[in-house]
């Protein structure tokens, strides 16, 4: 960013932040370590990454007609929701144990697979996940898990 | 015992480390009293560097509990069992819900530029027919034949020290031997098995070529003898012997190589 729109990039990108803003646009801001810092250091802001992400969220049949089946949208809120819960790194037999309670044995395994390789999800050599670099880009996690501990439950 | 205890240690803080559980498992203060309570018995170096190790995992430990809390504290400190329950009870419609409210989806646009297609084109301009591209190279046909020494010397199957370093070993061999006497060809060619046989009489028809060695006909018998040369080069005639699988068995089973 820097050597594309000089010392002053970060300036830049707030105007086009306004610019989008105005489209429905916003841009979101990925560090390097999962934490967001509060007040970011240069060199944290250097080692970022800039997305352009919706500034609304997305309804139920927009995601639908995104290819987004419901079944799959729950399958990813509980994966990540557990995944935050626990700091961040849950074992992938853990994920799928509680993913077996509503869903059948053979699309767990398969969802899971497809969430890892389209960046949701992200699995390393002990078999733990982690959130990818897509659910940071895109989803919020404390307004996932606000979401979740705040849904009424019909009992 | 002491060693096993610190083993012991840093296992547990690499599986809090590793597996993401609770740092606050781990009592590093205990665990700290045990590094130095065993401090003073350490003399080898392999149990220092151990204990050094266990140290700085409990640092690591430290580091992660500092982190967990910080975590607590500022955020999205939820009690993970609740949420687990949560989980558990939801609807799969509600956690769809849930997630989308808390997605803002990436904007990507996927555009084709000018440039881009005048590089498509350019490629397409240049790119030959598909007849001219999947051509099958013309291969030349080859019938099997037999490698000659000179061909292993070439494609460095073997060297010619190795070869001489062998004629030298054989020209050995057969003066020890014809200080009794003739020596029999087939007595000093033929070995265990027929591939070491062969290997010898190839020798064998190098130190002869060589002048280190001589062939000696019996005309009447029809037996050959070897007798080594002190490196004249015999006069040039060329004595057909034909080696194979049959003949070496017959002269195995007669008795010949066993002598070495």
């Amino acid at each position: 960013m820097r050597k594309c729109l000089g010392k002053d990039y970060v300036k830049v990108i707030e105007l086009t932040r306004r610019h989008l803003n105005e489209l429905g646009l916003d841009i979101k801001v990925v560090y390097e370590q999962a934490e967001e810092p509060m007040k970011p250091t240069e060199e944290q802001l250097e080692r970022a990454r800039f997305y352009v992400v919706a500034k609304e969220p997305m309804t139920a049949t927009e995601a639908q007609l995104s290819g987004w089946r419901v079944d799959e949208l729950a399958m990813l809120a509980v994966a990540l929701a557990h995944i935050y819960s626990k700091h961040g790194k849950v074992p992938r037999a853990e994920v799928e144990q509680l993913l077996k309670e509503k869903f059948p044995e053979w699309a767990v395994g398969m969802t899971l697979d497809r969430f890892i390789r389209r960046g949701y999800l992200m699995q390393d050599e002990q078999d733990m996940l982690y959130a990818g670099w897509k659910a940071r880009a895109e989803i919020d996690s404390r307004l996932l898990l606000r979401q979740v501990m705040g849904k009424e439950v019909r009992l | 015992m002491a060693l096993a205890e610190l083993m012991r240690i840093i296992s547990l803080c690499q599986s809090v480390r590793l597996k993401g559980l609770d740092p606050f498992e781990v009592d590093v203060r205990r665990k700290l009293e045990v590094l130095r309570r065993y401090l003073p018995k350490w003399k080898a170096i392999d149990e220092l560097l151990l204990d050094a190790e266990a140290f700085n995992e409990l640092s690591t430990v430290i580091k992660l509990q500092g982190d967990w809390l910080k975590r607590q504290a500022t955020m999205l400190y939820v009690d993970p069992e609740l949420v687990e329950a949560k989980l558990k009870l939801l609807e799969p419609v509600e956690l769809a819900r849930c997630l989308l409210a808390a997605w803002r989806p990436l904007m990507a646009l996927e555009q084709v530029t000018p440039q881009r297609l005048q590089e498509a084109i350019d490629y397409w301009n240049t790119l030959p027919p598909l007849r001219e591209r999947v051509r099958l190279e013309e291969v030349a046909e080859t019938s099997p034949g037999t490698v000659s020494f000179s061909e292993l010397l070439r494609f460095k199957f073997i060297s010619t020290a190795e070869l001489q370093g062998r004629i030298e070993e054989l020209r050995r061999q057969l003066e020890e031997r014809s200080r009794s006497g003739k020596v029999d060809y087939w007595d000093f060619v033929v070995q265990d098995t027929y591939e070491k046989s062969v290997e010898r009489a190839y020798y064998v028809a190098f130190m002869i070529s060589q002048g280190l060695a001589t062939l000696e006909l019996d005309p009447l018998s029809e037996e050959v003898y070897l007798r080594p040369l002190e490196g004249k080069a015999a006069a040039a005639s060329s004595v057909p012997i034909a080696f194979t699988y049959e003949r070496w068995r017959e002269r195995r089973s007669r008795g010949h190589g066993r002598g070495g």
